[in-house]
């Protein structure tokens, strides 16, 4: 059972993932078809976390993250 | 000499600002903006939809010039405008932000309080911070001392197009501020928007009365002449107003002089 141990659940925008093993913000945007997307941002647990550290940063169990993009509004 | 507006480090000609909600396509939006002569247009921010239903506003957006202003519109507190805003620099890569605060989905009126707490904190974080306020000139002098912008009191409503019910605040917020007074929210018809440019409002922000006018690109431009028309004559020096007749002709007696 050693890749029951391994799996993490995050919650993005309200819905739950489960990803294996360590897991980068790049790697989840990639699976989200969202690696290459102009205009988002992210936000793990309420703090930002900048594009430059995207490849960088794991996440952890039970993380909350947001991703945002512009849409329209006044 | 030319008239420009100046907010922060940023000179505008144009004195009418856009918001970009309620267009039904980017297309009209693109060309609405463009017939208005505006340089400054609002965004909002939302979470992506993971089911991938995501538009992309900005592919209209791409001119240079102008200037995006992304807002805070569905933040509840001081909190979540800080991180919104941190994500909106992120994302759009600019630190100007319309910092909007309201909790009431049916009046949308803005939480003096948060914003207050919001607005101080944005300014330390280095933000170019346009608050959305209603028209309370105390209030707006608050703003002005934490650093903000300018300040965008409210005419009415939200989305109401009632036009400037706040007149009278709205006169002493502009008597009164340091920084510029942008007219938000509410102004329907472009005899509004030039009554708010007659008052002495540096600008106003057009959002409704323009994406949902049966020909936005034409309301757009009608919007840009009424800015115009409004500031050149309070800038040329309003005449009087009488609650009596004053003769504009001779009343040279022709008859019974005869």
């Amino acid at each position: 059972m050693n890749n029951i141990s391994n799996e993490i659940t995050v919650n993005i925008n309200g819905e739950l993932f489960k990803f294996q093993g360590n897991v980068t913000i790049l790697d989840i945007l990639d699976k989200l078809n969202l690696a290459n997307s102009k205009g988002i941002a992210v936000a793990v647990n309420m703090q930002i976390v900048s594009s430059k550290d995207w490849k960088e940063y794991i996440v952890s169990n039970n993380d909350k993250i947001i991703i945002i993009q512009a849409t329209q509004g006044g | 000499m030319e008239d420009k507006l100046v907010i922060a480090d940023k000179s505008f000609s144009s004195r009418l600002f856009l918001g970009t909600g309620k267009f039904s396509s980017g297309e009209l939006m693109e060309r609405a903006i463009l017939a208005s002569g505006c340089e400054m247009v609002t965004v909002a921010l939302k979470r992506i939809d993971m089911r991938g239903q995501n538009d992309n506003i900005m592919q209209y957006l791409n001119n240079k010039s102008l200037q995006i202003l992304p807002n805070t519109s569905g933040v509840r507190t001081a909190k979540e405008a800080i991180l919104v805003a941190q994500m909106a620099r992120e994302a759009l890569q600019t630190n100007w932000i319309k910092l909007e605060i309201h909790p009431d989905p049916k009046y949308l009126m803005p939480d003096h309080i948060e914003t207050l707490k919001a607005a101080e904190e944005l300014v330390k974080l280095g933000f170019v911070v346009l608050p959305y306020v209603h028209a309370d000139p105390v209030f707006c002098k608050q703003l002005e001392d934490v650093g903000v912008a300018a300040v965008m009191p409210l005419g009415s409503f939200i989305g109401s197009n009632r036009g400037l019910k706040t007149e009278d605040f709205i006169k002493v917020i502009i008597e009164q501020s340091n920084v510029p007074v942008i007219v938000d929210a509410g102004i329907g018809t472009p005899s509004h928007a030039a009554a708010a440019m007659e008052l002495g409002a540096d600008a106003v922000l057009i959002n409704t009365a323009i994406a949902v006018a049966t020909d936005p690109v034409s309301m757009a431009e009608s919007f840009k002449l009424s800015v115009i028309a409004g500031r050149k004559a309070y800038k040329a020096g309003m005449s009087y107003s009488l609650e009596h007749s004053m003769a504009t002709s001779p009343l040279t007696p022709f008859i019974n002089d005869l």
